[in-house]
């Protein structure tokens, strides 16, 4: 609540008017104020203008959320959470089980992947109940396309133009197979080129078990210094300074050189080239 | 907010029961997308669950969530403006395209008045929304906004005005130029 005397100037009445359209004036302050625009056309004019335009905006609809919102939020956010959990390594029945958590609430085009994948492997246990244990090979051969097609959902959801359905293909793919190539490269092009600093944080994340390898460090080297967000630069700082070497030494030394670097991502980066001086 | 710095995935579900509604509005009206403002509140509640032990509870928490869903949107702005590196016309352009053609269903005067909002400079149109719907007091926009109350109330106040210029101008017929007209000042369009 604003208070003011009686007798106001133009500025003070100016100063009290947004409190007044907002009814949040106490009673002298009111007083004086309606005193003033009593006697002075000008000001009430702009009074009278400010309060047109706040009552203006009062037409504006009401919009609620879609009902889905809350469903697929959630997913992503439970998805989120237990990426930043999961163990390095897991079953491959694990990984298919953290990967049906994570995607069933959301869109019913996905639930149908989903329903596609386990039909598949309804009918592989089906059928191969009833043979001998010399069908062996093909129940390894259905694993592995159950596998491929678990790797090619995490794709094809790193693809999606949603920032959510990107971030629930990252922590797919964090359970999936290491070793798999194509996830590791979805991951550092998530990493370098999506729009979504959340996503990038998460493919980081994901790729944490990897960066003791060569050509996955080589690549986190080379984008250190192109990373636009500071928060992604400072995990990938972290990241990289827990195995020190001489081009990780190198490229902190000349990501501390660089002009217009963020304050915060220059102290940090400070920090581990005073290690090595 | 004790409860999800903890790691209570429950808490936070309640937390998003609580604000999706304020929160999604409150986006809505400030890009006049409604695709974009689903990401955007997944985005700040990504941002709660991530930066949790950041939040300070000597402050509300609706504060702490606007200055994450002030961030998110500054984010997604500056992302929008280094894929679409059009000069400063074409970018108004075709974000008021975007605005009408979503919001297309409405009633044409709510419409123009989206279309009016949209014409605000983002700085402005922020101030206005939190001040106008958001049930803030302005010493808690100046925290969110990170600038003096007195800044704030100006801002609001000049935000106020451009809004019924440009609703003016979008419902009166054209009138013959005489060449003194001011621009609205501040005016880049829609932010997404």
């Amino acid at each position: 609540m604003t208070t003011a005397p009686s007798s106001l100037t133009h500025d003070q009445a100016r100063e009290l008017m947004l409190d007044g359209i907002r009814e949040a004036l106490a009673a002298d302050a009111r007083h004086g104020l309606d005193l003033h625009l009593e006697g002075c056309p000008s000001c009430r004019e702009e009074y009278e203008e400010l309060q047109a335009g706040w009552n203006m905006l009062g037409q504006l609809p009401d919009v609620h959320p879609p009902r889905a919102l809350r469903a697929q939020t959630l997913s992503v956010l439970s998805a989120y959470a237990q990426g930043l959990r999961a163990a390095p390594r897991s079953t491959a029945l694990d990984a298919f089980d953290h990967i049906l958590r994570a995607v069933w609430p959301a869109r019913p085009v996905w639930q149908a992947g989903i329903a596609v994948v386990l039909l598949l492997a309804g009918i592989a246990i089906g059928t191969l109940s009833s043979r001998s244990s010399a069908d062996a090979e093909e129940v390894a051969l259905l694993r592995g396309e159950i596998k491929a097609m678990s790797r090619l959902f995490a794709v094809s959801l790193l693809q999606q133009q949603s920032a959510s359905e990107r971030l629930k293909g990252v922590s797919m793919s964090a359970r999936l197979d290491r070793s798999d190539d194509e996830i590791t490269s979805a991951l550092l092009e998530a990493l370098k080129f999506d729009p979504n600093v959340n996503v990038r944080l998460a493919a980081l994340d994901a790729l944490s078990g990897q960066v003791s390898e060569d050509p996955v460090r080589a690549e986190i080297l080379t984008w250190l210094p192109r990373q636009n967000s500071p928060l992604v630069q400072l995990a990938m700082i972290d990241m990289l300074a827990e195995r020190r070497d001489p081009p990780t030494d190198q490229a902190f030394e000349k990501l501390m050189n660089t002009e217009k670097l963020n304050p915060a991502v220059k102290e940090r980066v400070s920090m581990f080239v005073g290690d090595v001086r | 907010m004790a409860l999800v710095a903890n790691g209570d995935l429950e808490a936070l579900g309640v937390l998003f029961d609580r604000y999706q509604e304020r929160l999604y509005a409150f986006f809505v009206r400030y890009t006049g997308r409604r695709d974009v403002s689903e990401d955007l509140v997944q985005d700040v509640f990504l941002r709660i669950l991530r930066y949790k032990n950041s939040f300070r509870d000597d402050a509300p928490f609706t504060v702490w969530m606007y200055q994450l869903a002030r961030n998110a949107a500054s984010d997604r702005f500056s992302k929008w403006r280094r894929e679409h590196p059009l000069s400063e016309g074409d970018h108004e352009r075709m974000q008021s395209e975007d605005r009408v053609h979503d919001l297309v269903a409405e009633r044409e005067e709510q419409t123009i008045l989206h279309e009016a909002l949209g014409r605000l400079s983002p700085d402005k149109r922020e101030v206005l929304l939190l001040s106008r719907f958001e049930d803030l007091t302005y010493e808690e926009i100046s925290s969110i906004i990170h600038a003096p109350v007195g800044t704030i109330k100006a801002r609001v106040h000049y935000a106020l005005k451009d809004l019924r210029r440009e609703f003016r101008a979008l419902t009166e017929p054209p009138a013959r130029s005489t060449g003194k007209e001011r621009p609205v000042e501040g005016r880049t369009g829609h932010p997404l």
